[in-house]
């Protein structure tokens, strides 16, 4: 490898109800940020990575961008991999860095998925990823789905609703923490198992939210002041289609981690804060098993006792995730490493982590089907 | 045709327009005997429990005019 790639700019704009706001001011918003933190001329940016919009679709969405923000980039091209996104376009970064083709890699994305569209409108937009004819005539949602998954996988290892809920109720804890966190209001697992059902056993609680905003990443060939090293990262694929799912309980996640592991040379055992996708509160607890950092069945009770939060025995998505901080898709998977590289700057207030050096980033799109693995470190 | 209920979801959010007057609805993942998954909809049956495990039953059920879909039925131990 030539350029060792590093994170130099991260910048994530306020998250919620943006009703100012569209999926191109939110990307210009959070370009310019990211651009600002690296201490940057935009002219300097020669690569730009975008990924996909739900409320204003379209086939060139990177180029689009740099249109609207006035960027000339030598590269210039979106990826779509669903919820990997974030973690892919990191990576993608990085191998044009470290090819020596770009110095300085923008990686954005931003939807206005709240105010762009009703609630059923991005409900049925989302539900297009099931197969036309194995899944669509059945009315699976993203959440049945999921569904799918969480029934099986507690009748195997004997995961409880509460559970799940303690996952909701973690990572709305830690967005308390987050000053541009979507909800941050406290709950209790009562609350969760008391919110509606949306697709047994997810109840309202257990999923994502539907929200505005956007984040973007510099990455670079130069070392700088406050950069933060992308040391290893990984991919895994099965499938697409749950119906074509392997297995609904081992996914492609472990795989993902252990290449990205062995390409930073590291071990699960050695990571210091992790950023886990959390579509679903059953998405975070199979990931969290399946990557190695809990034996299959105890990352509930773990959970139960404040393992995930700033001070517990595994900090992860201490932003407070998709389900508290806010997802507005791609720019969802994009917060996971912004809140990464807060961490390791030793910028996250509040919420920082004691002695956070190693971080874990993981993004999955689909159900549970693509997967991408990031490793970050102090540089 | 048979198989057996490998997991499944009670569906109380419709996907799309099209199946918010069937809310409730199962959807489930079925291992047929014959060695493939499929998905369908599960139909409730009497007081047959639906239950990962369960031994099930493929009817096939006509939608519209030029659509025929399998649907999947609790079945017990013996019936064919």
């Amino acid at each position: 490898m030539g350029n060792t790639p590093i994170i130099t700019g991260a910048f994530a704009t306020k998250v919620g109800k943006r009703a100012d706001s569209s999926c191109l001011s939110l990307h210009d918003e959070a370009a310019f940020g990211a651009i600002r933190d690296a201490e940057l001329d935009a002219r300097e940016i020669d690569g730009v990575i975008c990924a996909y919009s739900l409320t204003e679709p379209h086939l060139m969405l990177a180029s689009w961008f740099c249109e609207f923000a006035g960027l000339s980039p030598k590269i210039c091209y979106a990826v779509q991999a669903g919820g990997a996104t974030g973690a892919t376009m990191i990576m993608q970064a990085a191998s044009l860095v470290a090819a020596g083709t770009c110095r300085h890699v923008l990686v954005v994305a931003g939807d206005n998925r709240l105010t762009g569209f009703s609630r059923d409108g991005a409900i049925a937009a989302l539900s297009q990823v099931g197969h036309p004819q194995f899944e669509r005539p059945y009315g699976l949602s993203i959440p049945a789905a999921y569904g799918l998954v969480a029934n099986r996988y507690m009748h195997e290892f004997g995961v409880s609703e509460d559970h799940l809920a303690a996952v909701a109720v973690a990572m709305r804890a830690n967005a308390a923490n987050h000053p541009g966190a979507h909800m941050s209001d406290p709950i209790t697992i009562r609350d969760v198992s008391e919110s509606p059902m949306i697709a047994s056993p997810l109840r309202r609680l257990d999923c994502s939210l539907i929200s505005d905003g956007g984040g973007a990443l510099i990455v670079s060939a130069a070392p700088r002041d406050k950069a933060i090293e992308i040391l290893g990262a990984g991919q895994g694929h099965t499938h697409e289609h749950i119906v074509a799912a392997p297995s609904l309980v081992d996914f492609a996640c472990r795989q993902s981690s252990a290449r990205a592991f062995e390409s930073a040379g590291v071990k699960a055992d050695d990571i210091d804060i992790a950023q886990i996708y959390d579509s679903f509160t059953i998405t975070l607890l199979v990931e969290l098993e399946s990557i190695g950092f809990f034996e299959p069945g105890a990352a509930g009770p773990a959970i139960m006792k404040g393992a995930l939060q700033t001070d517990g025995s595994f900090p992860c998505n201490t932003h407070g995730g998709l389900l508290s901080h806010g997802h507005p898709g791609a720019a969802g998977g994009l917060f996971h490493v912004i809140e990464a590289v807060t961490q390791l700057r030793k910028e996250a207030g509040t919420r920082q982590v004691n002695d956070a050096e190693l971080a874990f980033v993981h993004g999955d799109g689909g159900i549970l089907s693509a997967h991408c693995s990031l490793v970050l470190g102090r540089g | 045709m048979r198989g057996t209920l490998h997991s499944f979801s009670l569906v109380h959010r419709a996907s799309t327009k099209a199946f918010v007057a069937d809310v409730p609805y199962y959807v489930g993942l079925i291992d047929m005997n014959e060695g493939f998954r499929i998905m369908t909809n599960i139909q409730p049956t009497g007081d047959r429990e639906i239950k990962i495990g369960a031994p099930v039953q493929i009817i096939f059920e006509k939608r519209g005019s030029a659509t025929v879909l399998p649907q999947a039925k609790i079945a017990t131990e013996t019936e064919d």
